[in-house]
């Protein structure tokens, strides 16, 4: 038989490990969700600091180039004029129309 | 000019007999300047005929005052494969401003004050057409031009 005495101190402290346990569980849980988080913007950071640079503006490019689909110069040939101007079609084309308009 | 590009465009420039070359005017105060920016900055990239149909396509939303950059920026991310940062850049530090003003200068000088404007030369000789003229009009000065 173990006195009453002896067991008293013991039931005071019962009750501890019921709230360190899960205290403990969730530090764990939180510990392991913080982790991909953290790994996220990293690569996300490494990222767009390469991509200015390999997408950098080509200085206005004297070969002419096709335009896009999808808009009316589809297909046409554009380029710069010797002196800086945008055009559509044949650099070598025996008739220029120049336009001379404002955009507002 | 949009509204008779298209046909011209399939009639005379896509076949190679003529060359459209697009020189732009600043009539109207900063808007005009800053659009015209805008246009060379996305033909830094290739994209001034792209750029050039969105301005004509929405000039009455073109902001103004404060607004303008952001909204011109806001406008040029309907351009797929523009490289965003770098056209908000070149807006913004105002890299094609001299280049632009200076145009504008230079066709002043040569009385292109009214706009738009245009200018055929060919063998057949030189004419300039003020204001907006119809297909047949345009087409049949393209033709004389060609001689």
């Amino acid at each position: 038989m173990i006195p009453y005495a002896w067991l008293a101190p013991l039931r005071r402290v019962l009750w501890l490990p019921l709230l360190v346990i899960p205290l403990f569980l969730l530090a764990a849980c939180n510990g392991t969700e913080t982790q991909p988080e953290t790994a996220a913007p990293t690569t996300a950071d490494t990222a767009p600091a390469t991509q200015p640079t390999a997408a950098a503006p080509a200085p206005t490019a004297a070969v002419p180039s096709e335009a896009p689909a999808g808009t009316p110069y589809n297909g046409v040939a554009q380029g710069l004029t010797a002196e800086g101007f945008p055009f559509l079609g044949a650099a070598d084309a025996s008739v220029t129309l120049t336009e001379h308009s404002d955009f507002q | 000019m949009l509204a008779v590009e298209p046909e011209i465009i399939d009639k005379y420039v896509r076949p190679g007999q003529v060359k459209l070359v697009f020189r732009a005017v600043l009539n109207l105060g900063e808007g005009s300047v800053r659009a015209a920016e805008a246009a060379a900055c996305a033909g830094q990239q290739g994209q001034f005929w792209q750029m050039h149909q969105l301005l004509f396509q929405r000039q009455r939303e073109i902001p103004r005052g404060d607004a303008v950059v952001a909204g011109l920026q806001q406008f040029a991310t309907a351009l797929p494969g523009l490289d965003q940062a770098a056209f908000g850049t070149c807006l913004k530090e105002r890299q094609t401003l001299e280049h632009v003003q200076a145009t504008d200068a230079e066709q002043r000088t040569r009385g292109f004050t009214s706009q738009p404007s245009f200018e055929i030369t060919g063998p057949g000789g030189t004419e300039r057409v003020v204001g907006l003229p119809s297909v047949s009009a345009l087409s049949a000065a393209l033709d004389k031009a060609r001689g």
